[in-house]
């Protein structure tokens, strides 16, 4: 767990970070949603170590998190910077921080094989793609098995398909049990966050940045999506079975991946206060069936599961494989593990969910 | 990406000093410029050093230049073999020192390395180690293949090459401490400074300047009384102690070879605090 306590950074006179305070819990991915030179690099900085505070800590797992016997172990960081020797190749680079923690060269190739780096991993750094430098450092920061991962801006700049893997990724790791704090700049990427933080002119802003709202009344900082939401989007390709997952599970093994993601049911919901409101969708998924099975399962998406799996209009997601991703009417599709028909986006009315999940599934 | 399977942890990182100096000693030959000096600095040390052989012979004997090279004392193999492997030499490796950590400053690999290990200061500790065995094996090296070289060159002169008395002993390993000193000079100052361009112009500066300012000052200002003031500044710097501790002519006036060492190390513990200091507070 990632507690952060009356976070305060001032460059000269002006604060970076201002009384900044939130829990990131175990299980969970956390975004923090800011505009560059909100302070959101500041936070990851100040997280795990490379910065002090003027007030305030950080504390992972209850300390911070240069106070830890082995810090890599507590929390696993990426920067939005490169951090990796230009001129080292990426198996030099992982297998430098492997033997700063006294890890084997066999732990590299796993890491390495789980991220999709095996292939480049005796490319030099510089020879690498975008997505696979971010995977890189993102192996670096998964290399020691980490509690808690911190990541300034994961997906920034990455094509979908790279922004897929890492999305993933990430989702896996919470699911594991692991507490997941990542920033970013846009709001189609912290989409993947369960539980998302504004963080304006170096503070925590009162409400959803768009969300109009009343004189008068407050509105709440969060926005939280049950996680077995995310998880069609994050699910492995190849899985066979959805399960329902909301709470954290322990952490059974040393993967960033799990063999399958677990869904059975989804469910969005947003609050805001001073009056709840909490709008819920449920849709039962059934296993997908293998392509050429007869048997293949009958499913009754809802609305909201229609929109989130299967934005592209026209496509029965019965005929296509588990694995295919596309890009159809300017926004992408995973038609994995879901059958059945699918209704056009248009078809979708979403009227009656509150202002900052509208703006969020628009996203 | 690739399917994995739930499995046992078979893993347990742990963050140790020995791993720490392990991993910095891969970062360092991870460089490009680490082979190419190490390399550099023997062949430096060693073309040096039969530059000075030679002169020395020709100096001695009725060889080419005889004429115009005045005589001078009759010296030791283990002196002109350190005089001539730690003049450029020490440059050289302190390069490799300020390069050793401004590299991680301008590449970015610094905030890898302390997220990694966010005692920082075991990391500038690691460094040096390292520092110091790559030094030590470069000069030992040079000055071995140095001695070698000078057996024969030397042969029938009347340079002494005997290697095993109590004074070539203390010159040789002499030569070793000044280089390793001015690399831990070198590295404190990258650390500070964080830019190679200027971590370099300053090791060069108070390393190579000193000796040339002292030998062009120590005619003119010297007296009854002995050296003038600014020649004995100047032997105050690490320039001037590692001359004095290769028993080069003026410095020694100054300072014992022992007291060269002292002031040697001086500045490396007044520098090398600094450097764990402003590392430490630094905020990246």
């Amino acid at each position: 767990m990632i507690e952060v306590r009356g976070l305060t950074r001032k460059v000269g006179s002006r604060a970076v970070l201002d009384d900044v305070s939130f829990t990131a819990p175990a299980g969970r991915i956390t975004g923090v949603l800011g505009s560059p030179g909100a302070g959101k690099s500041a936070l990851v900085h100040l997280a795990v170590g490379l910065d002090r505070p003027d007030s305030g800590q950080v504390l992972l797992n209850g300390l911070p998190f240069e106070q830890h016997r082995t810090p890599a172990r507590v929390a696993g960081a990426m920067l939005s910077t490169s951090t990796a020797y230009p001129y080292n190749t990426a198996r030099r680079h992982l297998q430098t921080i492997a033997t700063n923690l006294g890890l084997p060269r066999e732990r590299v190739d796993e890491v390495a094989h789980d991220l999709g780096l095996h292939v480049t991993i005796e490319n030099r750094v510089n020879q690498l793609s975008f997505g696979h430098r971010r995977r890189l450092a993102l192996a670096s920061a998964l290399l020691a098995d980490p509690d808690a991962l911190i990541l300034d801006d994961p997906t920034r700049g990455l094509e979908t398909p790279d922004r897929l893997a890492v999305e993933q990724i990430l989702r896996s790791f919470a699911e594991q049990g692991g507490s997941v704090l990542m920033t970013s700049r846009s709001r189609t990427e912290i989409g993947l966050a369960d539980h998302i933080l504004v963080l304006d002119n170096a503070r925590i802003r009162p409400s959803w940045p768009s969300t109009k709202k009343a004189p008068g009344q407050a509105t709440s900082a969060e926005v939280t999506a049950d996680s077995a939401t995310r998880n069609r989007r994050a699910a492995r390709p190849s899985s066979a079975t959805i399960t329902s997952s909301s709470s954290p599970r322990p952490r059974d093994h040393r993967s960033p991946l799990p063999a399958a993601a677990p869904l059975r049911t989804a469910s969005v919901t947003a609050s805001r206060s001073p009056r709840p409101t909490s709008v819920s969708y449920s849709a039962p998924l059934k296993p997908a069936a293998s392509p050429g099975s007869t048997d293949a399962p009958a499913f009754d998406p809802s609305p909201l599961e229609q929109l989130i799996l299967t934005p592209s209009a026209a496509t029965n997601a019965s005929q296509h494989s588990n694995s295919d991703i596309e890009h159809r009417g300017g926004a992408w599709s995973r038609r994995a593990r879901v059958t059945g028909p699918s209704l056009p986006l248009e078809s979708f009315d979403n009227s009656s969910l509150p202002d900052p999940l509208r703006e969020k599934v628009a996203a | 990406m690739s399917a994995t399977t739930a499995r046992p942890a078979p893993y347990h990182a742990r963050l140790t000093f020995a791993h720490i100096v392990q991993a910095e000693w891969l970062k360092l030959f991870a460089l490009h410029a680490t082979r190419w000096i190490l390399i550099g600095a023997v062949i430096i040390n060693l073309a040096v050093s039969l530059l000075v052989f030679i002169t020395t012979r020709n100096s001695q004997g009725d060889g080419i230049g005889a004429d115009i090279i005045a005589p001078t004392e009759p010296a030791t193999l283990a002196a002109l073999a350190t005089q001539g492997c730690v003049q450029l030499g020490q440059v050289v490796l302190a390069v490799l020192a300020v390069l050793c950590i401004t590299h991680e400053y301008a590449t970015g690999t610094i905030h890898s390395t302390f997220v990694t290990v966010p005692r920082r200061s075991a990391v500038l500790a690691a460094k040096a180690i390292v520092l110091i065995v790559c030094g030590f094996v470069v000069m030992a090296v040079s000055e071995a293949l140095a001695c070698l070289a000078g057996f024969f060159i030397l042969d029938g002169t009347a340079v002494s090459t005997d290697l095993f008395t109590t004074e070539s002993i203390r010159l040789l390993g002499g030569g070793i401490v000044v280089v390793l000193a001015v690399m831990l000079l070198a590295l404190a100052f990258g650390a500070i400074t964080r830019s190679t361009a200027v971590g370099v112009g300053v090791i060069t500066l108070i390393t190579f300047l000193p000796p040339a300012l002292i030998s062009l000052f120590a005619a003119e200002g010297a007296s009854a009384e002995g050296p003038s003031p600014l020649v004995r500044a100047l032997c105050y710097t690490p320039g001037g102690a590692g001359g004095a501790v290769l028993l080069q002519e003026n410095m020694t006036d100054v300072l014992s070879p022992a007291g060269g060492i002292l002031v040697l190390l001086g500045w490396v513990v007044v520098f090398g605090a600094l450097a764990f200091i402003v590392t430490r507070l630094r905020r990246l």
